[in-house]
């Protein structure tokens, strides 16, 4: 259900944010990789192989990568402690985030 | 895991049949996180029945309509209008299913609906996605507009996804055309909130 890979992904944000923070933890693996977040793992298994006619499947694809990629340069800076460069780096990702957010209610007005 | 539990209960329910990506989803390991109330407790209620339909489908439309309006109380004008107007709509939702009631029924619901219609109600006021309002609202406190809007979208997005289930697993034509109706008007919902996302991404 796109509705939970929604809710999902806000709920990550806002743990990421608060890490971010020095508010909470959160794991790494989590963070830096596209193909092993719950999206991640439906997309690549068998989300884009049964709605490959979708060009916003394909939107979601790169929009999602993007995401973590962004990701993943805000927990290096983090570890390398440049907590303000990190903190600046996460309005990309609040974007990114809209991003797919936006893609995600897409397909589901059109798959469902 | 009770998203797992409330994922067994739609299928029990009659949905699985229907979800077009209930099979793909498999590798989702629940919508449980951290931090965020969890979404589908409502379907515990494993209603089956139309009456049952829409008596779920009231109580979470009154629901998210008592969380929409607490968010128009916090936000300022611009903001405001939109939790109005989201407002607003799911009172003419309810009024809708109210009306679907008595079409079906010959009767209006009594006194103690949609309590006397479903088979078990959740001690606490619950809203589309299943969520407690309670823990929602507490959940928006330190978020931004943007958080929120999320937020929106995915509860909109979960009650558009429930009324397509609903209108497939109802044999009476005129339930039908409500649950069509009502997901049509998720669907502009969608829209309109995917619109103002957009606004924000573009400024």
């Amino acid at each position: 259900m796109f509705s939970h890979a929604m809710i999902h992904y806000l709920s990550w944000k806002c743990r990421f944010r608060d890490f971010l923070e020095g508010k909470g933890q959160i794991a790494e693996v989590e963070v830096v990789s596209h193909k092993d977040c719950d999206l991640g793992r439906w997309l690549y298994s068998e989300g884009l192989a049964e709605y490959a006619a979708l060009p916003a499947m394909h939107d979601l694809e790169r929009a999602h990568a993007e995401l973590h990629l962004t990701a993943k340069k805000i927990f290096d800076l983090k570890k390398s402690g440049k907590d303000l460069a990190a903190r600046q780096e996460f309005l990309t990702l609040e974007v990114n985030c809209m991003k797919v957010f936006i893609l995600l209610t897409e397909l589901a007005a059109k798959i469902g | 895991m009770r998203s797992r539990a409330a994922a067994q209960t739609l299928g029990n329910a009659g949905f699985s049949d229907v979800h077009s990506l209930e099979g793909g989803m498999k590798a989702w390991d629940g919508l449980v996180a951290e931090g965020i109330p969890e979404a589908g407790m409502a379907y515990f209620l494993g209603a089956e029945r139309p009456e049952e339909l829409i008596g779920l489908s009231w109580l979470l439309e009154d629901g998210s309509g008592i969380f929409y309006s607490e968010l128009a109380k916090v936000f300022p004008e611009v903001e405001r209008q939109v939790f109005e107007m989201l407002e607003q709509a799911e009172g003419r939702h309810k009024d809708s299913l109210f009306g679907l009631y008595q079409d079906i029924f010959g009767k209006v619901p009594d006194e103690h609906f949609p309590g006397s219609v479903l088979r078990d109600m959740p001690r606490e006021r619950v809203m589309e996605g299943g969520m407690s309002v309670a823990e929602a609202l507490q959940w928006t406190r330190d978020k931004d507009f943007s958080d929120v809007l999320e937020l929106c979208l995915s509860l909109e997005t979960n009650s558009y996804d429930l009324y397509i289930k609903m209108r497939r697993v109802v044999d009476d034509e005129r339930a039908i055309r409500v649950f069509s109706s009502l997901a049509e008007e998720e669907k502009q919902h969608l829209k309109r909130l995917t619109a103002i996302l957009d606004e924000r991404l573009s400024v």
